[in-house]
C-alpha cells in the first residue's frame, strides 16, 4: 500500500507542554481524513509538523518517504487556520505570489475557483470579510497540484454560504492520487465527506478508523461518537 | 441533502437511487451522473459515491460502459424486483411501528382502508 | 532567490513611497528655512548649516534603516502572516539570503538617495568647490575609503544577522512565549557579549603574533590603518558567515513557527 505520510512514535514537546505523544499514523493515497478533537488536542501541531513548520522532538515522520524539509514543502499544500495571507496584498498579488513560489500552482484553476468563490481579484486581502478570506485561503491551497492537502479548521466561524462553497470545492477538487487531511471540531458539518477519522486527545490518538464502518459497528453518527469520546473533556 | 448519520451514507444513497428508479425519476437505460458530480450535488465524499455505484453494479441495478459512464439497467424485471423489495421494506417498517403501538392487525387494516378511502 | 527579493520589494513599496514623500517634504521645508535666515549669517555659515543638515539626515536615515532591518524578519517570524513565506519550498538559507540581499539593496538605495540629496543641496547652496575637493584623493586614500565602505556594509550585514540569529534562537527554543521581545533582546545581548569575548581572544592571539613583526615608523600610519581595516573586515566577514550558517540551520532544522 502506498503511504504518503508515515508517523512512527511521533512526539512533539514544547518547553512545558507535551503536544504530541507517540503518534502512529499512516495516511493513504485517495482518502480524505478527518482529524478530530477539541482545541489543544494536537491537531494543529500534527499538521504543522507534517508541513515542516514545527519540528518533532522524537520519533519519526516521513512525507512520501522523505524526512520533512523544504523539499517536502513542495509536496504539501497546507492551509493554516490563521489568516496567513498578507493583508497588504491584493487578491491578484496573493495569487501571483503562489504562482511565483510554487511550480505546481495551477493559475487557470485558481482563477476559475476565485470566480466560483465570488472573490474580486482587485480587492485588498485586508478588506475581505472573514468568509471571503477563508474562501481565498482554500482557493490558493487547492489550486496547487500536490500529493498532500491539509486544511486546518476550514469551516470554523464561517457563514452558511461560505461553508457550502468550501465543502463543494473540497469534494469537487479532491484528487484520487492525493490525500487530504481536514481538521475540525465541527463534526456534523463535515462527516459525510470523510473516509477515515482520527480522534486526538491531549496529543494522543484515542480512536481511529473508517467512518462508515464506525457508523455500522456503533450504530451512531460521528457527532455522537465525538460527544462520547470527549464527554469528560 | 441531509442524511441520518447513524446509517452508512452509502446505503442511504443506494436507497435514494433505487427510489428514483422505481418512481421513474430515473428511466431505464438512462445515463447516471458521474460519481464526482453526484458527490458534489449530495455533498458527500466521492469515494462514497464510487462505492454506491460499485454496489449497485453488483446488484445489477446499473452497469458501466467503458469510457461512457454508468447507466440504469434496461432489465424491466430488475426494476419491478426493486419495487417489490422497496415496498416490502416500507411495509415491514410500518408493521413494526404499529406493533410498538400495541395495535392488532384488524385495527390496522381498518385504519388503512379508512384513510385510503378518505384520501381518494 | 530573485522571486524572494521581488516579493520583499512588493511588500515595501508603500513604505518606500511614504518615505520618499516625507523626504521630499523635509527637503522643501529645510530649504524654506534656509532661505528665510538672515542673508549675512547664511553666507558666512553655509557650510556649517549644510553639515548639520546632512549629519542629521544621515543619523535619521541610518536609524530608520536599522529599524527596518529588524522588522524585515520580525514580521515573518512572529506574525501569522509569516506562514505564507515559510510554507514555500525555499530552504532556510535561501530565505535568509533573500532577506540579506534585499537589505543590501535597500541600503544602497538609501545611500543613493542620501548622496543625491547632498549633491542637490551643494548645488543649491553654491558649494561646488567643496564637492570637487572631495574627489581629489590619492590612490592609497581611495583604497582606505573603499575598505571603510566595505567594512560598513559588512557591519550592517553582521548587525542584521545578529538580530536574525536572536529571532531564530528564540523561535527554536521557545515557540510561543509572552515575553518574546524581552527574551529576544536578551539573546541579542548574549550573542554580542559572546562575540566580544571571541574577538578579545582572537586579538590577544593576533597581537602576540604581530609583535614579532616589526613595522617601520614612517609607514605605520597608513599601513597600520589599512591592516586594522583588513582585520576588522575579515572579522566581520567571518562572524557574518558563521551567523548566516547558524541562522540558516535553525530556520531549516529547528524552528517552530
Amino acid at each position: 500500500m502506498n503511504y504518503l505520510i508515515n508517523c512512527i512514535n511521533l512526539q512533539k514537546n514544547y518547553l512545558k507542554k507535551r503536544a504530541l505523544v507517540n503518534i502512529n499514523l499512516k495516511f493513504q493515497e485517495g482518502k480524505i481524513y478527518g482529524l478530530l478533537g477539541p482545541n489543544g488536542s494536537g491537531k494543529t501541531t500534527l499538521m504543522k509538523v507534517i508541513a515542516d513548520l514545527h519540528k518533532q522532538t522524537g520519533g519519526e515522520i516521513t512525507i512520501c518517504d522523505e524526512v520533512p524539509s523544504h523539499k517536502t514543502k513542495a509536496m504539501v499544500a497546507y492551509m493554516p487556520t490563521e489568516n496567513y495571507v498578507y493583508s497588504w496584498m491584493k487578491v491578484k498579488e496573493a495569487v501571483n505570489f503562489y504562482r511565483d513560489m510554487y511550480n505546481d500552482f495551477d493559475m487557470k484553476k485558481a482563477l476559475e475557483l476565485l470566480s466560483f468563490m465570488d472573490i474580486d481579484l482587485e480587492q485588498k486581502v485586508g478588506s475581505l470579510s472573514t468568509g471571503q478570506r477563508a474562501r481565498l485561503k482554500i482557493t490558493l491551497t487547492i489550486s496547487r497540484k500536490v500529493k498532500i492537502y491539509m486544511l486546518d479548521e476550514p469551516l470554523n466561524g464561517l457563514d452558511p454560504i461560505s461553508r457550502a462553497k468550501i465543502k463543494e470545492c473540497i469534494i469537487d477538487q479532491f484528487d484520487e492520487g492525493s490525500t487530504m487531511i481536514i481538521s475540525t471540531h465541527l463534526v456534523d458539518e463535515i462527516e459525510q465527506i470523510l473516509d477515515e477519522v482520527i480522534f486526538l486527545e491531549k496529543g494522543e490518538v484515542v480512536l481511529q478508523g473508517e467512518t462508515e464502518e464506525m457508523r455500522i459497528k456503533r450504530g451512531q453518527s460521528l457527532e455522537e461518537i465525538y460527544r462520547e469520546v470527549y464527554k469528560h473533556a | 441533502m441531509d442524511f441520518t448519520t447513524d446509517v452508512p451514507i452509502y446505503i442511504q444513497i443506494m436507497e435514494l437511487i433505487k427510489t428514483d428508479i422505481v418512481t421513474g425519476k430515473l428511466q431505464k437505460g438512462e445515463k447516471m451522473m458521474s460519481t464526482r458530480d453526484l458527490a458534489v450535488s449530495l455533498k458527500v465524499n466521492p469515494n462514497t459515491v464510487q462505492r454506491v455505484y460499485r454496489e449497485l453494479e453488483q446488484e445489477e441495478v446499473c452497469f458501466t460502459k467503458r469510457g461512457m459512464g454508468t447507466f440504469i439497467t434496461e432489465d424491466e424485471g430488475k426494476i419491478s424486483e426493486l419495487k417489490e423489495s422497496l415496498a416490502d421494506e416500507k411495509v415491514k417498517l410500518f408493521i413494526e411501528a404499529m406493533r410498538s403501538l400495541n395495535l392488532n392487525i384488524e385495527d390496522v387494516i381498518r385504519k388503512i382502508k379508512f384513510y385510503e378511502e378518505a384520501s381518494r | 532567490m530573485l522571486k524572494l527579493v521581488k516579493f520583499e520589494f512588493l511588500r515595501k513599496r508603500m513604505s518606500f513611497m511614504l518615505a520618499a514623500a516625507l523626504i521630499v517634504l523635509g527637503q522643501i521645508y529645510a530649504l524654506y528655512k534656509y532661505f528665510s535666515i538672515n542673508e549675512v549669517i547664511r553666507d558666512n555659515f553655509t557650510e556649517e548649516i549644510l553639515g548639520i543638515f546632512l549629519g542629521a539626515l544621515a543619523v535619521g536615515l541610518i536609524l530608520l534603516y536599522l529599524i527596518d532591518l529588524i522588522f524585515l524578519f520580525r514580521n515573518d517570524l512572529f506574525k501569522q502572516e509569516g506562514y505564507m513565506l515559510f510554507m514555500t519550498p525555499n530552504s532556510g538559507y535561501k530565505l535568509l539570503g533573500g532577506k540579506l540581499i534585499f537589505a543590501l539593496l535597500e541600503g544602497v538605495a538609501i545611500a543613493g538617495i542620501y548622496l543625491s540629496i547632498a549633491f542637490i543641496n551643494l548645488k543649491i547652496m553654491g558649494l561646488e568647490s567643496l564637492n570637487l575637493s572631495l574627489l581629489n584623493l590619492s590612490t592609497s586614500e581611495i583604497i582606505i575609503v573603499t575598505k571603510l565602505l566595505m567594512l560598513m556594509v559588512f557591519m550592517i550585514i553582521e548587525f542584521a544577522l545578529t538580530i536574525y540569529l536572536s529571532f531564530a534562537l528564540f523561535k527554536s527554543l521557545f515557540s510561543n512565549n509572552r515575553f518574546k521581545g524581552l527574551i529576544t533582546f536578551g539573546i541579542f545581548i548574549l550573542i554580542n557579549i559572546l562575540k566580544g569575548k571571541v574577538a578579545d581572544l582572537a586579538s590577544t592571539v593576533l597581537n602576540n603574533t604581530f609583535e614579532t613583526i616589526h613595522l617601520s615608523a614612517e609607514r605605520f600610519t597608513l599601513l597600520g590603518m589599512g591592516t586594522t581595516l583588513n582585520i576588522a573586515i575579515a572579522a566581520t566577514l567571518i562572524s557574518s558567515v558563521l551567523m548566516y550558517l547558524g541562522t540558516g540551520y535553525l530556520l531549516e532544522k529547528r524552528i517552530n513557527l
